[in-house]
């Protein structure tokens, strides 16, 4: 038995002091749709890791890319698909192999009390303007495939394309869209601020979202261990707790 | 008389009292410098009203604050040659002169061709087509004055006419604006200090002096001198 | 060195110098690296098809109409601001400033608690009453325009008019000018550089608006994507006709600007 504590608390002892060496600062360049997930995330690991300073840079993912491709400082990158964090890989800004660490699907986001009884992705086509991410934009391109599934096609000039998903759900939340087509995660994050309609799995998307470390970090190691945490079970048990799916 | 003036302005520290009476006459104004003799022009001409007395030209009462009459410069037939250069910038000599003739109503031939003719007879016919900024201080000056008395006003306001004469053109000028001053009815001032205008041009003289004062400020009284 | 160089005035001291070239080098190293991605050969036609000329058009025709109402109703305002004394004269002057350090997204979200259908104070019983959304529409854009770029209209007319020596309209007022007729014929005559550069800095800034935009009248091809927002998305996909966009607005712009310089603003002979 004393054995056997001794090992325990040795293991203790060994992962404390692994944890308390971490030192200096991350910046983290995250997709739009994990800005509460993700503050969550790092709350937790910074409880751990008193030493270590965190900068979170949340946008769309396609605009992240392009910083990054531009030489912007970040030492990871959380991506709402994975085509955006294939094409850091490509251009040689990511040189481990991504891992995903969360599935979301989309649904629509209307005005509280659902004024306009939308029930469905085929009502969007009745409604004067609705919201939708950009076209490259991530959550724009789960849109589209969205409305593709389900036979139905905008016309453009009733859209107003949000440069990352919380825009494009302000414009339901405080503007005059009437819907928008956004992540479910996104919907629940809103609360009261807007309604949530489901879309079924038929006509929805599953959505990947990945992680890596970026090419020329200066805190590598750090970077590694907080991909590590992501990835584990309590980093896990926090992003179900926004609403995030196992992938 | 054609003019009376009896009141009181206040224009921050300075005070200035009047009672003075004149006829159709050229009538000088006199009196150290910052005494208020551009003051005293300017409340004739309209630009800002007496506080207490009143201001009765050819009988009509221009300025009575205690009935709530007013008549802004713009409406009393005056002509007013500023001591400093206010000449249109972006007009024309010609056109500045047309000015007064065209806010008469006047079509804008018609009234270039008048102007012309003042400025013909008063020798600057040169000057026509010259921008003020092409222009000296003496030949602004003398624009500005064949301005002024080109319409036919009820009174007539000069305030240091010569200023940026030499003393040549100066003669010159003091005997053009005698003959066009008698061509004028209605008052006729002029603020001056030099004596010699006094003597040539003017039938009278008001002297603004400095009265002792219970208040601050300086205290300015003008009456007839001669 | 000629007579004209020697007046005081004209020895500029070396740290002034020094100063002068280091702001156009800051502000022209940008432009010159702009210049510099933009494939020439392809310019035209990135910019005349599809999103891009809609874009470029609807930017153009928008500012226009941003800056004439910035000058219709700024011009009176102005006036109001630097002649007439009342009391809380310069706080409401620091109001109508406020739109130019708001960030121009607040500013975006100030227009929609004011006009926006859902929320508005005003926008909702526009809609009732009249059927007109403001939000989505290029009406929109032009009002998010107008709102940015009247203050700086205003500050440019109110020090304009402050400036003009009053000797002038008073002389014009003794030879029978009344108040209206000299207001036209003299102080909008001396106005007119101050005024010329109020128009130019407004449509400027009109032109360049992103923020107010695209939170109050949304982003829409055609119809509510002006350059600016344009510019933006294609960044990310189609950086090339981004950056041709984006010289196409800047050679517009200093077209305009010049063009106005030589003829308008201050010409001392």
């Amino acid at each position: 038995m004393v054995l056997v504590s001794i090992t325990q608390s040795s293991a203790n002892v060994h992962a404390q002091s692994e944890k308390s060496t971490l030192k200096g600062d991350l910046t983290i360049s995250a997709a739009a749709s994990l800005t509460d997930s993700l503050t969550a995330l790092v709350r937790q690991f910074r409880k751990d890791n008193k030493g270590i300073k965190i900068h979170l840079n949340f946008g769309s993912s396609s605009t992240l890319v392009a910083q990054i491709q531009s030489g912007a400082p970040s030492d990871i990158l959380a991506s709402a698909d994975l085509l955006n964090i294939e094409k850091l890989v490509a251009s040689g800004n990511v040189v481990v192999a991504p891992k995903v660490f969360a599935r979301n699907t989309m649904a629509i986001a209307v005005k509280p009390g659902n004024p306009k009884s939308v029930r469905s992705v085929a009502d969007l086509a009745s409604l004067p303007f609705i919201a939708l991410c950009g076209k490259t934009v991530p959550c724009g391109v789960y849109a589209a495939s969205v409305l593709t599934r389900a036979g139905i096609s905008l016309s453009e000039s009733k859209v107003t394309r949000g440069i990352d998903v919380k825009a494009t759900l302000s414009a339901v939340a405080n503007g005059d869209a009437d819907a928008a087509i956004v992540y479910k995660t996104d919907v629940l994050a809103a609360q009261s601020a807007v309604g949530g309609i489901d879309i079924p799995a038929a006509q929805n998307v599953k959505a990947m979202y990945g992680i890596a470390p970026i090419r020329g970090s200066k805190n590598i190691s750090t970077a590694k261990a907080f991909i590590d945490f992501v990835l584990s079970e309590q980093g896990w048990q926090i992003l179900k707790s926004f609403g995030f799916q196992r992938p | 008389m054609s003019l009376v003036l009896r009141g009181l302005v206040r224009l921050g520290d300075l005070t200035i009292e009047s009672d003075v009476s004149v006829g159709n006459e050229v009538v000088a104004i006199t009196g150290a410098n910052g005494i208020g003799k551009t003051s005293l022009l300017k409340l004739i001409a309209g630009l800002f009203s007496l506080e207490s007395g009143s201001l009765i030209i050819d009988g009509e009462v221009l300025d009575d604050p205690s009935e709530n009459i007013f008549v802004p410069a713009h409406q009393r037939k005056l002509a007013m040659v500023s001591q400093f250069d206010d000449i249109l910038p972006f007009l024309t000599a010609q056109d500045n002169i047309a000015f007064p003739l065209r806010a008469a109503g006047m079509d804008r031939a018609t009234s270039r061709v008048r102007a012309i003719e003042a400025m013909e007879k008063h020798g600057i016919r040169a000057l026509a087509q010259l921008k003020p900024t092409q222009l000296s201080g003496g030949q602004r000056q003398r624009v500005g004055l064949v301005r002024g008395l080109i319409g036919e006003s009820k009174i007539v306001l000069l305030d240091e006419p010569f200023s940026y004469l030499d003393e040549s053109a100066r003669s010159e000028v003091r005997y053009w604006l005698r003959g066009r001053l008698d061509e004028l009815p209605g008052p006729k001032f002029i603020v001056t200090h030099d004596r010699q205008d006094v003597e040539q041009l003017c039938d009278r003289e008001i002297a603004l002096e400095q009265r002792p004062n219970q208040h601050s400020g300086l205290r300015s009284v003008a009456t007839i001198v001669r | 060195m000629s007579a004209r160089e020697r007046r005081i005035g004209a020895e500029t001291p070396r740290f002034v110098w020094v100063g002068a070239l280091l702001a156009l080098l800051f502000l022209m190293l940008p432009l010159v690296g702009l210049l510099k991605r933009v494939a020439w050969s392809g310019v035209l036609g990135s910019v005349t098809s599809g999103p891009a000329s809609e874009a470029l058009r609807l930017s153009l025709v928008t500012s226009i109409f941003a800056t004439v109402i910035a000058l219709v109703f700024g011009l009176p305002l102005a006036w109001v601001l630097a002649r007439v004394e009342f009391v809380g004269r310069s706080i409401l002057r620091a109001l109508v400033m406020l739109p130019m350090v708001l960030p121009p997204v607040v500013g975006g979200v100030a227009l929609l608690s004011a006009y926006g259908r859902s929320n508005g104070l005003v926008g909702g019983l526009l809609y009732d009453m009249f059927g007109v959304q403001l939000t989505f529409s290029p009406a929109g854009v032009v009002i998010a325009e107008a709102f940015v770029a009247l203050p700086f209209l205003v500050m440019s007319v109110e020090s304009g008019l402050r400036s003009i020596d009053p000797r002038f309209e008073e002389s014009a007022a003794t030879m029978g000018v009344g108040p209206v007729r000299r207001f036209w014929t003299v102080t909008l005559r001396l106005l007119l550089p101050s005024l010329v550069a109020g128009v130019a800095v407004a449509w400027a800034r009109a032109l360049g608006e992103f923020g107010a935009t695209i939170t109050f009248a949304g982003n829409i091809e055609g119809r509510t994507q002006t350059t600016p927002l344009a510019v933006y998305l294609l960044l990310e996909n189609d950086p090339e006709a981004a950056y041709a966009l984006s010289f196409v607005l800047l050679a517009v712009c200093v077209v305009v600007l010049v063009a106005m310089r030589d003829r308008w603003l201050g010409r001392r002979s």
